[in-house]
């Protein structure tokens, strides 16, 4: 698989949120596209591959956990992690059930958010590579079959 | 003037003549001094002499008469010569004639009525007669008095309203009886008269042969009323009243007795028997105390109530003054006032008494006059036993008293139980608010901390002094504590649900100082007792903990010691935190555990309205005990054993 850079999108209805987020995700070396709400959000995700999503629980036009089943039907593959000023237990284990892969709570600390990110990133290299491995695996395995059959 | 006219006799003798003149004389002598009128006429009724009287009571001369026959004079009536002549008649034939009435004429025409007696006799040799007429006008006149008398007496007897009847006394046959007295028995006078009077009276009133008052009357009770009664045709009894007299009547003995119905009255008699009765029994049955004073207020009666309450008899009260009896001698005047105001009528007075042994008893004293035909004729008072009633009122207004200050109480404490509830209330509003803002916060702070980590790692590559990166850290930290401010408000007004588990309090407190930067100037001492597991929000304590552990070290700037000590206090496990800081004043420490108040510089103040937030939910309390100068400790406590009963391991 190609060591692309990861590519994020950040899905928060705060301005200065998106623009801050982005900045620092991208000093650290990311790819980085934003959404103000839960449409443009599903139209950009469908329109790019993304490696991961920051999701705002609240959003004008959809509430997050909504966006989040619809965005795990589609890219179920794709890390999303629920970032909510509103902490209540149920939200959390809601969130968690409907796909998310982490959750955090505002203000999340910028380098406690880096290192979430690097952590999941990293599962999903790995996730991904594997499978890549499996399908040279199963190629090899075919065109060995097939050899061995016409010999 | 009878004429002298010697009798011619073939005999003559002298002495003969002599006695003859004698007689002449005493017979004209008689003839003259007669009172009654009385003539001598012949057998054909010529007047052959006539006395004074005659003249004096006929107004007729002699001359007049004389020698004239009556018949044809107008000396007697018509009537009268009739009967007259034909006794006359008789008479001269020899036959005896009995005396009867004749009515003679006056001269000037007045009619007298005389008895005529007369009698045969020789006048001058040849037959005459003698007539004297006696003057019966008085006897005429008593007669006819004699029978308007009768007559009225048999008016007023028949008339009579009472009854009267009229008994032979010795054979008790009843021989008259009046209207009233058919009436009284019912029977018709046919079917008394002739009857004995016993038929009058019912059985019991018989004794023997004759009524009880019928012997009474007649033995020793005449003129006197008896009582007795009678029984009517139709069987009926009533009671009457007898008065009988003994009278006689044609020489026999009555009894004449007047009967009075006198049911209506024994009724009545017997109404006021009972009424006086009833009136006794009131007075002496009653169950107040009675007494029944004359106008002076002496004692006439009191009744056995009145014996019990005050001790003494009646005999050793009668005829003394009741004042002087009862009355204690403060309460003089007062009593005689009553006794004033008992003359009129109503009078009501609560007060003292006396009895005999000398205590006193509080009384209900009602009086009022006793009036009879209009008049007063004494007054009745009773007496009420108020002992009981005057416990109840002092108990009552004991009790009044007391509910006055528990109501001031009460009062006071609603008073300030609503000003808390209005505190509260103001600060759940605030509280909400406050959570509000803070949740708007967020987003601004996050944007910061973003903002200022992004610039922080771009300066780090260019060559900016310590103060730059300094500012940044100010930033950084700025934010921190805007954040705990929106945290603690959101903890405090928040209800967020406690994650409860069976938690170690030592193993909290040892992670709690563990977390603590403790300045070296501090000494750090720990005290832990045993103790079963309790059931807690573990972040809450730890929270509630390093909180109160914070506090005592910021107390002693100038360094100090804090000792934190947990122990089994009976139900509770007791957590202390205790420094040598600059303690609190009194006016502080109330106010201690209320939101936004604070002794720092700095900081909200919600520090330990949160603990106590936290540790009351789990049915614990938190305190302070505190000296200036020398200290403060806080402690907590928590309930062991929880609400359902379940003790913990």
């Amino acid at each position: 698989m190609t060591k692309n850079r990861p590519s994020i999108l950040i899905v928060e209805d705060d301005a200065n949120i998106r623009e801050s987020i982005s900045a620092i995700l991208q000093q650290n070396g990311y790819i980085t596209d934003t959404a103000k709400n839960g449409q443009e959000a599903m139209e950009k995700s469908k329109a790019k591959f993304f490696n991961l999503a920051l999701l705002d629980i609240k959003l004008p036009d959809t509430e997050g956990t909504k966006l989040l089943t619809k965005m795990h039907e589609n890219m179920p593959k794709m890390v999303k992690i629920m970032i909510t000023g509103y902490p209540t237990l149920e939200n959390a284990v809601e969130s968690i059930n409907l796909g998310a892969d982490s959750y955090v709570i505002k203000p999340v600390k910028p380098d406690k958010l880096l290192w979430l990110l690097e952590e999941k990133l990293d599962k999903q290299r790995t996730a991904e590579d594997r499978t890549g491995e499996k399908v040279i695996k199963w190629i090899e395995t075919r065109a060995r079959r097939i050899e061995q059959s016409r010999k | 003037m009878l004429e002298r006219k010697v009798v011619q006799s073939p005999i003559k003798s002298v002495c003969v003549v002599e006695e003859l003149k004698e007689i002449g004389e005493k017979f004209q002598a008689l003839f003259d001094l007669m009172p009654d009128p009385v003539v001598i006429v012949d057998g054909k009724g010529k007047f052959l002499a006539v006395n004074d009287e005659v003249e004096e009571k006929t107004g007729f001369n002699r001359e007049e008469l004389l020698g004239k026959n009556f018949l044809r004079t107008k000396i007697v009536t018509a009537k009268s010569k009739a009967i007259l002549i034909k006794n006359l008649t008789k008479r001269m034939m020899g036959m005896h004639v009995a005396p009867y009435e004749v009515e003679v004429l006056t001269k000037d025409g007045k009619r007298l009525p005389y008895e005529i007696n007369a009698v045969k006799m020789e006048y001058e040799g040849k037959p005459a007669d003698i007539v004297v007429f006696r003057d019966i006008i008085k006897r005429k006149q008593m007669e006819g008095k004699l029978r308007e008398s009768e007559e009225k007496y048999r008016k007023q007897f028949e008339e009579a309203l009472d009854a009267i009847f009229v008994a032979d006394a010795e054979t008790g046959i009843i021989v008259d009886c009046n209207r009233a007295a058919s009436e009284l028995v019912g029977r018709e006078k046919s079917e008394l008269i002739g009857k004995h009077q016993r038929i009058l009276h019912p059985p019991h009133q018989i004794e023997g042969e004759f009524s009880r008052t019928f012997k009474q009357h007649l033995k020793e009770k005449e003129g006197q009323v008896l009582e007795t009664e009678i029984i009517t045709k139709k069987g009926e009894i009533k009671d009457v009243a007898v008065k009988a007299n003994v009278f006689e009547l044609r020489g026999e003995k009555m009894l004449q007795g007047i009967f009075r119905d006198i049911t209506e009255n024994k009724q009545a008699e017997e109404a006021v028997r009972e009424s006086q009765q009833k009136f006794e029994r009131l007075f002496m049955n009653n169950p107040e105390a009675a007494d029944y004073l004359d106008l002076d207020f002496h004692i006439l009666n009191v009744n056995p109530r009145f014996e019990e309450l005050f001790g003494y008899s009646l005999d050793e009260v009668k005829g003394k003054h009741i004042n002087d009896v009862v009355v204690p001698k403060d309460k003089m005047e007062e009593a005689e006032d009553l006794d004033r105001k008992a003359r009129k009528g109503y009078a009501y007075h609560d007060t003292f008494r006396k009895r005999k042994d000398g205590s006193l008893v509080p009384v209900s004293i009602s009086a009022a006059p006793i009036i009879v035909e209009g008049q007063p004729v004494g007054t009745v008072g009773l007496y009420k036993d108020i002992t009981e009633r005057r416990q109840m009122e002092k108990k009552l207004e004991e009790y009044s008293e007391h509910l006055e200050e528990l109501v001031e109480k009460r009062t006071e404490e609603l008073t300030e139980a609503q000003e808390r509830l209005i505190k509260s209330e103001r600060l759940a509003a605030v509280g909400e608010l406050a959570t509000m803002v803070g949740h708007d916060l967020r987003n601004p702070l996050q944007s910061i901390n973003n903002a200022t980590y992004y610039l922080s790692n771009e300066l780090l590559r260019l060559p900016v002094s310590q103060k730059v990166i300094g500012m940044l850290q100010v930033i950084n930290d700025s934010v921190d504590y805007a954040d705990k401010i929106i945290r603690d408000l959101q903890d405090f007004s928040s209800t967020k649900e406690s994650i409860v588990k069976k938690t170690n309090i030592n193993t909290i407190v040892k992670e709690t100082l563990s977390q603590v930067e403790t300045p070296k100037n501090i000494e750090l001492v720990t005290e832990l007792g045993r103790f079963p597991r309790i059931e807690a929000d573990k972040n809450q304590i730890k929270r509630t903990f390093l909180n109160l552990v914070v506090n005592g070290i910021q107390a002693m700037e100038n360094g100090g010691r804090l000792k934190v000590s947990t122990r089994k206090n009976r139900d509770f496990v007791e957590v202390s935190f205790e420094d040598t800081g600059i303690g609190l004043p009194k006016e502080k420490m109330k106010k201690l555990f209320t939101p936004f108040f604070t002794t720092k510089a700095k900081g909200l103040g919600m520090g330990l309205a949160i603990c106590k937030k936290f540790v009351e939910s789990h049915g614990g309390s938190i305190e302070v005990e505190s000296e200036e100068g020398k200290g403060s400790t806080f402690t907590v406590k928590l309930p062991i054993q929880q609400e359902n009963g379940s003790e913990n391991q």
